[in-house]
């Protein structure tokens, strides 16, 4: 089959993808904080009561998120501009969508609690919606950036590698501010600054920044190639394609089967403090698994050339946990000696994140041959609402982790310290050993349960390719005849 | 023999569609160019008078209030990251380089303990310097850091070589048992019935679960839900020729002070004068409270601020002996 995409739109794909998730990978932890520690520090509202209300605040962002997905998915399905029906909400919708982020970050100055609390629901579930419309398009441009199933796997792995990196973009930001601030005002001056979150607020600034710069770098470099059905599909039949379609059903509910892998971050800081020795560490644990994570992806965009995406996809799971297995053992084995056991467990954790590589890429491409595969059984071109579809399961599944993962620690029978001068208390030997197999064994288990709906899907490359050809030739055929209509 | 070249598997290179331009393309890069300017020229914008307003050096009222705040509560250790002592240094790093590091062995070694053996030491290490650390702010005060710091760090040595066994402590260590004993000082000195009305337990069980305050069961200092606030106001800022008669007017242990702290006097390039007037508030006596406030409002303060660079300054140099 033809190429059609410059080498540069490769690139400014990826970097487009940066862009969008420096900003959105930054917002959620960070806002936290800032509204829990700053946005009304001094104002004369209770600490206390802010804090409260912040699992509301973002539960409620969670539900928006989530109908937005779908929302979103069905509009961007039906748009029709001269820029594509994707294209146009990436490059247009990132302007209020960088300028809300930022308007987070500015607390109007209240000391009327419920003023206070109206404004947080409202301002962060506009972000969420905001930041919907433009995320949630960028993740499905793959689909429609080539005809060429083997071109699109190429961008969308290295656009999604860029992805993983951006959503951590803003760990260095924060610091890097930081270093600027203390240069420019002094040590103690920067300390106070940041004491009222004003090393927060410049941060935004940058990563929204950087998120409008490098998507413009995207917009008019990369373009849309695989023409939109021009009927319009109702909602109802939008949703029927999607979610009764067996291969997209199995690809979204890997999300669901695998939502206990998330499991790990729950406990990461009391694995750095009680395995490890230091909360310090925790860092120390999540940067090799980071590392692991990027190369993981070089390796499976390899594989991908060399098998298909369900062959890629059991492999990887299996490998996944496999040295879950292999941590659990080695740590046993060792046992909780910090001086013995640090070492060996960072080197494991490097390749215990080589299959992260493997959840972040393959469900992107399996989902572009889902779209292809949509298309050419109902002849609609649904990319929006089929990575809608697979994000909403995505926000249904981290919701699931973040209820399950803090009630594993209940189980593990964690016993927080009541000494005001130690921090974290001596633990039994069974929540110790719980604390392992709560990062180590459960993420393992509900890796192969991720794996299980895979068994289901059939689109492997013979199929694939077949689908792909025979929808060239029907756009081919379309384009003649338009040009024959068009000369009569 | 013929020799067979082995013909090199070579994967065919899939022809390229060429395209025409994108229609939009010229739109697309002016449209890019304009939102990147707008979007930095508005951030900027943002970012500076949020700062401005909020930054609070940059404001003589409320580097006064931060100030006056601390005092009020008996911290006048966090009141001192206000004062001019801090224009070219962290805080942090000035009492450590000053006033810890002499002290510091970098061969010493600690042998291991659990959680709790730590932290009992530190709860006897804590209990065993709170009356030096007492008697060190009565005869000082926190304005002068130096004697406070000096003598509170030489008698820590020896306590905590005398409960651990070992002098293997670090500048965090030291810190910690500075703040932890400022926190208890703070406790006790807090404003709460005792002081607010001169009645006990008993009249703060009474009143305040009449009120349905909740007091906890410990709360033997029955100082729960008062705070000290401070309202300021600019009283002046001086014009030029008062700014070189107050930097010509400072004695030479202020102009000591400056130096030491990294300033000349030719870096002062404004002085204000804030009122500030404390401002009881809790729960309780309310009655009791306002009379307080009464009493706080015939009695301001007049904070002296100077301003070096952007940033304004409490200036403590008076006070210090």
């Amino acid at each position: 089959m033809k190429r059609y995409m410059k080498k540069s739109e490769i690139w400014t794909f990826g970097i487009g993808l940066f862009g969008v998730s420096l900003l959105t990978g930054w917002m959620p932890d960070y806002t936290y904080t800032f509204f829990n520690d700053f946005a009304f520090k001094g104002s004369g509202i209770d600490p206390a009561s802010i804090t409260k209300m912040l699992a509301y605040v973002f539960g409620f962002a969670g539900i928006v998120g989530a109908v937005c997905e779908l929302v979103i998915g069905y509009l961007v399905d039906r748009t029709r501009t001269k820029w594509g029906k994707i294209r146009p909400w990436i490059g247009f919708g990132v302007i209020p969508m960088a300028v809300v982020a930022m308007f987070v970050f500015i607390a109007p100055k209240t000391g009327n609690y419920k003023l206070a609390v109206a404004w947080m629901f409202i301002i962060y579930a506009l972000y969420t919606a905001a930041a919907c419309a433009v995320e949630s398009p960028a993740g499905c441009f793959g689909a429609c950036c080539t005809p060429n199933p083997e071109e699109r796997g190429d961008a969308i792995s290295i656009a999604s590698i860029f992805k993983a990196i951006g959503q951590s973009g803003g760990m260095a930001v924060l610091p890097a501010v930081g270093f600027a601030m203390k240069a420019i005002m002094g040590k103690q001056q920067y300390k106070t600054a940041e004491g009222q979150g004003l090393d927060l607020v410049i941060s935004t600034a940058v990563c929204a920044l950087g998120c409008v710069l490098f998507t413009m770098i995207f917009f008019p470099n990369n373009r849309e190639r695989v023409p939109y059905t021009e009927e319009k599909v109702s909602l109802k039949e939008s949703l029927k394609f999607v979610f009764t379609n067996k291969n997209l059903l199995m690809v979204s509910l890997t999300k669901f089967t695998g939502f206990g892998r998330g499991v790990y971050s729950t406990v990461s800081l009391y694995i750095a403090v009680y395995l490890l020795g230091s909360k310090d560490l925790k860092i120390a644990l999540l940067l090799p698994m980071g590392i692991g994570t990027a190369v993981g992806m070089l390796i499976v965009k390899k594989l991908l050339k060399m098998l298909d995406t369900k062959k890629v996809y059991i492999v990887c799971c299996l490998y996944g946990a496999l040295s879950l297995t292999v941590l659990f053992v080695v740590s046993k084995a060792i046992g909780f000696v910090p001086k013995e056991l640090t070492i060996p467990f960072l080197i494991i954790n490097f390749f215990v994140g080589l299959q992260h590589g493997n959840t972040n890429l393959t469900p992107n491409v399996m989902i572009a041959d889902c779209v292809d595969e949509i298309e050419w059984k109902t002849g609609k071109r649904q990319e929006g609402l089929c990575y809608a579809g697979f994000g909403f399961f995505s926000k249904v599944a981290a919701a699931l982790t973040k209820s399950f993962g803090p009630a594993l620690v209940v189980w593990a029978g964690y016993v927080t310290s009541t000494n005001a001068n130690v921090a974290y208390a001596t633990q039994s030997q069974t929540t110790l050993d719980r604390f392992l197999m709560i990062y180590t064994i459960i993420p393992a288990i509900f890796v192969l349960g991720q794996m299980i709906p895979i068994f289901f899907y059939d689109l492997n490359g013979k199929k694939r390719d077949m689908i792909a050809k025979e929808l060239q030739e029907r756009r081919e055929k379309a384009a003649a005849l338009k040009t024959t209509g068009e000369e009569a | 023999m013929a020799v067979k070249e082995k013909k090199k598997k070579t994967k065919p290179q899939a022809e390229y569609e060429k395209q025409p331009e994108s229609p939009t393309k010229k739109f697309d890069v002016t449209y890019a160019i304009i939102s990147v300017i707008a979007i930095i020229v508005l951030f900027s914008v943002l970012v500076t008078v949020y700062y401005k307003n909020n930054y609070i050096m940059f404001s003589p009222e409320k580097v006064a209030e931060q100030y006056v705040e601390n005092t009020a509560e008996n911290d006048g250790y966090d009141a001192l990251k206000y004062t001019v002592l801090i224009k070219n240094t962290k805080f942090g790093n000035f009492i450590s380089e000053n006033y810890m590091d002499k002290y510091i062995d970098e061969n010493a070694v600690a042998p291991a303990m659990t959680a709790e053996e730590k932290g009992d030491k530190l709860t006897l290490l804590l209990d065993r310097m709170y009356p030096v650390f007492t008697d060190l702010v009565d005869l000082y005060g926190f304005e002068n850091y130096d004697k406070l710091f000096s003598e509170y760090f030489a008698e820590y040595v020896p306590c905590y070589e005398e409960i651990y066994g070992n002098k293997a402590f670090t500048t965090d260590d030291m810190f910690s048992a500075f703040e932890g004993n400022l926190s208890t000082y703070m406790d006790e000195y807090a404003y709460n019935c005792e002081v607010l009305y001169g009645k006990g337990k008993d009249y703060a069980e009474y009143y305040l679960g009449k009120n349905k305050a909740v007091l906890s069961d410990d709360d033997e200092k029955y100082s729960a839900g008062y705070t000290i606030t401070a309202t300021t106001s600019l009283v002046r800022e001086y014009d030029d020729d008062e700014v070189k008669a107050y930097t010509s007017s400072l004695t030479s242990s202020q102009k000591a002070a400056y130096e030491q702290f990294g300033i000349s006097e030719n870096d002062i390039s404004a002085v204000a004068e804030v009122k500030t007037v404390r401002v009881l508030s809790g729960v309780g006596d309310q009655d009791a409270i306002a009379q307080k406030n009464v009493e706080f409002a015939e009695h301001p303060e007049m904070i002296t601020l100077v301003k070096i660079g952007h940033q304004w300054y409490v200036d403590f140099t008076a006070d210090i002996d």
